[in-house]
């Protein structure tokens, strides 16, 4: 059962199940299954891109690992230590090691704290540097920012300028691993390139390892070495960056593709594939598929039961019956 | 409402020159006129409370029974000697008015921030713990409230006896509830903001999280309702005085003199409306000065 060192970060059928009180007594009246059931690994300098469409729970598997919520069931190894369920102090060390980029650029950042608080405190606190403002400044120059600008506060930046402040506070205690959530998604978009290709910059120079969570397969493309798709809870593919977009094998992930513009002017149209209806509720999933309600090849085993999450080509996952995989017993040609 | 003008950008205009606090912080005054305003009201009072031995006409507690009743000097049958009258003993109002702002702006000061330490205390815990803290704070708030404010404080005098610092004591135990309640509700606010969760994420402890993030965004919230109950505390010290549980005569404290002109109110006016006037511009020029640091302290704002 233990994590073996050469993945930076192992989760394994990783459950994050939110109770839904009601009522005078605040009973339990029902569960939001955000998160579950989900396995993947993240090796060292790697980037796992994480796709979903919103409210499929990309966020709260990154916010899980940080351990802002207590997961429900599931495990998670962190260079091979199980900080499932650590405690405090221990949890302290680990989380210099595991930093997280918020979406926000507004709401993460504290509006009474000046740049160089904001960035270096944390840095400050654990390592006792007296010199800490030093260390902000080289930040600072890292993310494409003056020095001379850590006395201001958050409000006097821009967007973009405000997620390299963040991307900076990330990066202050050199972490392991950095958990991006959304990070672009929202700035503009001539903004979104900048900071994709900063975060890829750093990736070389710093060397940690990334998940980087976005709604949008395209933005995800070019930075990511390994792609994993959601739906409602639960991974629909995992695979390389390149087989997932050439290769694409579950319908979800077909669909989310066909639906990425193409610049080229001479594109032969392709055949779109449209989905209909909505995301269905995670506190009520479907039976089965949770995609077969919007599938347009399901089945009538795909409502019935549900398909095992099993690699159909080296290092290619899938959950879909169309797709048996070779090491799972209920494998299921098409 | 004061960030009025728009002039030129103070505070961070260039890196080498770092202006201190202080200046920035008289420099934006000037900016907020009726800060400035209620800034200079509060300086008057506090001055003549610090010297009011200079700035007192007479002893305040010296009875002159023959000139009883003096209208104020600039009424007909006024008595130049005494600026604002005498009371009913004698003795001279303007005077007591004075020496009264001792009393009157350390009750209102102290119980406040007695009332302040412990409602922001357990608010902070309350929202920033919930579950089972939160309960306890809940509970201790709704029992607070449910118990007449007048009872608590009467009662807490009676047991402990009334000086001065049983007084603040008594004002500021039953007057918590509210700091508790604001503190307790912004900071489950806060505690859901992304950059709360960046620090925790980041290995801080908790103390610092809700000392530092936390607290630094509640000040304008707390500050406002400080004004508001420095004002209201000094005008209960009243009520207890009423029932002879605050401050003793012969000692001169505004509530006091308010209550004891309560029985020549339809012919000795201004034996109670003087101290009372003294009140509002207490409570007006408290008010502007919390307005004005509100606004002060909110970097945001720092800019016209």
């Amino acid at each position: 059962m233990t994590g073996s060192n050469e993945h930076v970060l192992e989760v394994r059928d990783l459950k994050m199940h939110f109770p839904i009180r009601a009522g005078l007594l605040k009973r339990v009246v029902g569960q939001v299954y955000a998160v579950d059931g989900v396995s993947f690994q993240i090796g060292p300098g790697e980037t796992l891109g994480l796709v979903g469409e919103s409210g499929c729970g990309k966020s709260t598997i990154g916010r899980t690992i940080l351990r802002l919520y207590e997961p429900t069931a599931g495990s998670m190894h962190f260079d091979g230590q199980d900080i499932t369920h650590l405690k405090a102090n221990a949890l302290k060390s680990v989380r210099q090691q595991m930093q997280m980029i918020f979406q926000d650029p507004f709401a993460s950042l504290n509006p009474r704290f000046r740049v160089n608080e904001l960035i270096g405190e944390a840095y400050r606190v654990h390592s006792g540097d007296a010199n800490w403002e030093d260390h902000v400044a080289s930040l600072l120059d890292k993310v494409g920012l003056q020095a001379d600008q850590m006395r201001r506060y958050a409000h006097e930046f821009s967007g973009g300028q405000r997620q390299r402040i963040g991307i900076a506070r990330a990066l202050a205690m050199s972490p392991r691993l950095i958990v991006a959530d959304e990070p672009v998604s929202a700035l503009d978009v001539s903004i979104q390139a900048q900071v994709i290709n900063l975060l890829d910059s750093l990736k070389e120079e710093f060397g940690f390892s990334c998940l980087f969570i976005a709604h949008d397969l395209s933005v995800v493309e070019h930075i990511a070495d390994r792609v994993a798709v959601m739906y409602l809870g639960k991974m629909a593919e995992l695979a390389s960056d390149r087989d997932l977009y050439q290769n694409p094998k579950h319908p979800y992930t077909q669909a989310l593709i066909s639906a990425v513009p193409k610049p080229e002017a001479d594109a032969k149209r392709r055949d779109r594939v449209i989905l209909r209806g909505d995301v269905p509720s995670p506190i009520n999933p479907p039976s089965g598929c949770r995609f077969h309600t919007r599938c347009p090849h399901v089945q009538d085993e795909c409502r019935k039961i549900e398909p095992t999450f099993g690699e159909v080509a080296p290092g290619h996952w899938v959950a879909c019956h169309m797709h048996g995989h070779s090491d799972s017993g209920d494998a299921r040609g098409h | 409402m004061n960030n009025v003008s728009p002039t030129a950008p103070i505070g961070d205009s260039h890196q080498d020159h770092k202006p201190s606090p202080l200046s920035v912080v008289l420099k934006r005054m000037w900016q907020l006129r009726m800060g400035v305003f209620g800034f200079l009201l509060v300086l008057l009072l506090i001055g003549s409370a610090i010297f009011a031995p200079v700035v007192a006409t007479h002893d305040p507690l010296e009875q002159d029974i023959i000139s009883r009743l003096t209208p104020p000097s600039f009424l007909e049958g006024g008595d130049s000697t005494y600026l604002l009258g005498t009371d009913q003993l004698g003795r001279d109002l303007f005077s007591r008015i004075v020496y009264g702002a001792r009393i009157s702006l350390m009750i209102g000061l102290s119980a406040v921030l007695v009332s302040m330490v412990i409602g922001v205390l357990l608010g902070l815990a309350a929202g920033y713990f919930g579950g089972k803290v939160d309960a306890v704070v809940d509970f201790l708030v709704n029992a607070m409230l449910a118990f007449p404010f007048i009872l608590l404080a009467m009662t807490l005098v009676i047991v402990l006896g009334a000086s001065m610092e049983n007084i603040i004591l008594a004002l500021g135990l039953s007057n918590w509830p509210i700091f508790a309640r604001v503190t307790r509700i912004e900071t489950m606010k806060l505690r859901e903001q992304e950059f709360v969760l960046a620090a925790i994420a980041q290995g801080l402890s908790h103390v610092r999280i809700v000392l530092k993030h936390i607290l630094s965004n509640l000040a304008a919230p707390i500050l406002v309702i400080a004004t508001v109950e420095i004002a209201r505390a000094i005008i209960r010290e009243t009520f207890l005085s009423f029932l002879g549980l605050g401050i003793q005569p012969p000692t001169p404290s505004w509530g006091l003199m308010l209550a004891e002109g309560r029985d020549y109110m339809l012919t000795v006016w201004w034996l109670s409306t003087l101290p009372g006037f003294a009140i509002f511009l207490a409570a007006l020029g408290i008010n502007l000065v919390g307005d004005a640091l509100r606004d002060l302290l909110d970097p945001r704002m720092r800019k016209g």
